[in-house]
């Protein structure tokens, strides 16, 4: 369980985020909407260690997150950009192998973790592309099993639709379902409404920096009101 | 035909040319690497900017002769040793280039994207990971262009070790024309062994370029 109390993060002495608490659990998929500049972003990005906290905590299976080496925080937490940000001089398969050899991973046991990775999101015939040679949607794809090679407990994705067409969209929900099955702690920030529904399961609305409404399932819509408004 | 005489000392001062040019390279790529990578916008903090600053100023801001006559004549005479011509002037060339190096390799770091830095950050890997692997592969694609340009302006900045006596490929020129008084052949040959010299640098460089273009054609 990844546990956010009080936290708050300033970017060039502006305050983003504000006291913002909130908890994301095992086999749920965690949705943060709300418009643009709510924070949304700045909260996953603090979540991976990209935004350093001005004050509050962040607790990841009961460890706090900043006394952790980035080291032990990628093998805990996958992160997926926006621009998935694929390392464009490595092949599919060398932008997910690459990171398991730095961690020191045997080259067998990496290819190999690599390839049933590949081979379950469907992209295993991609495997010697470059990212310049794949759609949106298998850039993403691409994106996804580059984070989940390193098994993390938990998987936060930015805006993941985007830049993704209906098909691609609907592919992303079977696989973000299929790893919510799993366990998974899935975090994601979206402003994709057709893409919200379909993953509904606890939803945050955030507003100014701070979550102003939460929503535990989609049969408690009807008493949510900014959300059931913002969809 | 008799140039043909004069060919082993033609190859031998193609060869102190060729190998003041590699060794000047070498150093000007390794200073130039160094100090373009602290002084990028992830890495560089305020006393290193500086001190970079400064030594690219004087690099690029002496002229390379003005160097080399320093390294031959000033440094050895301040500090009491002494130093071959052609390291002196090998020395030199490499301090002037690594001024221009340092410049290309920081732009060409802060040309690849924040967020790669932070894809490797969120992958957890270590700083010289990040560079090794992620960072500089992609950065030397971006600046193998200008790259090759300075290393194509040192090897004929290489003349200038005639300046000081050493008898590199121009100087080997001038000593043949003194005894033979016919300067015609002797220059254009000299100055098609440099082309030759550039023309191998140009197609390794457009090698590497089409070996860089990780499926982007």
């Amino acid at each position: 369980m990844v546990s956010v109390k009080n936290l708050s993060v300033s970017l060039q002495n502006k305050l983003i985020l504000k006291t913002v608490s909130c908890d994301l659990l095992p086999g749920r998929i965690t949705t943060f909407i709300g418009k643009s500049g709510a924070g949304k972003t700045t909260l996953l990005r603090s979540l991976a260690g990209l935004a350093p906290a001005t004050n509050g905590q962040v607790l990841i299976q009961d460890h706090e997150l900043r006394l952790l080496t980035p080291k032990q925080r990628s093998e805990i937490l996958g992160y997926v950009f926006q621009d998935f940000n694929l390392f464009p001089h490595l092949t599919v398969e060398q932008n997910c192998l690459e990171p398991l050899l730095v961690h020191d991973i045997p080259i067998m046991q990496a290819k190999k973790t690599v390839q049933n990775m590949l081979q379950e999101l469907q992209i295993q015939e991609l495997i010697n592309q470059y990212p310049a040679e794949l759609s949106g949607g298998q850039k993403q794809r691409g994106a996804i099993a580059r984070a989940l090679c390193l098994k993390p407990r938990i998987l936060l994705l930015d805006e993941p639709t985007a830049s993704l067409d209906p098909f691609n969209t609907d592919l992303l929900v079977g696989i973000l379902k299929k790893l919510a099955q799993q366990g998974l702690i899935i975090g994601l920030s979206s402003q994709d409404m057709g893409f919200v529904h379909k993953v509904f399961d606890y939803v945050y609305y955030m507003q100014a920096g701070q979550i102003v409404e939460a929503c535990d399932g989609i049969d408690q819509l009807v008493s949510c009101t900014h959300i059931s408004r913002f969809l | 035909m008799i140039l043909m005489l004069y060919v082993p000392l033609l190859i031998k001062g193609a060869s102190i040319t060729l190998g003041a040019w590699i060794l000047a390279s070498m150093l000007s790529l390794v200073i130039g690497t160094f100090l373009g990578i602290i002084s990028c916008r992830e890495l560089v903090s305020r006393r290193w900017q500086v001190l970079v600053t400064i030594y690219t100023f004087v690099a690029k801001g002496v002229p390379a002769y003005v160097q080399i006559l320093i390294a031959y004549f000033v440094i050895p005479a301040l500090c009491g040793f002494n130093i071959s011509g052609f390291w002196a002037a090998t020395w030199a060339l490499a301090f002037c280039s690594s001024g221009y190096v340092t410049q290309i390799i920081r732009a060409s770091i802060n040309s690849v994207s924040r967020g790669q830095w932070e894809a490797c950050q969120v992958l957890g890997y270590p700083l010289r990971a990040t560079l090794e692997r992620v960072i500089l592969p992609q950065a030397f694609k971006n600046g193998l262009p200008a790259l090759f340009g300075e290393l194509e302006q040192l090897l004929k900045s290489t003349a200038l070790l005639a300046t000081i006596g050493v008898t590199e490929l121009t100087r080997t020129g001038m000593n043949i024309i003194s005894r033979e008084l016919n300067p015609i052949p002797v220059y254009l040959l000299i100055a098609v062994v440099y082309l030759i010299f550039a023309a191998v640098l140009q197609i390794l460089a457009y090698y590497l370029e089409q070996r860089g273009e990780y499926g982007q054609r």
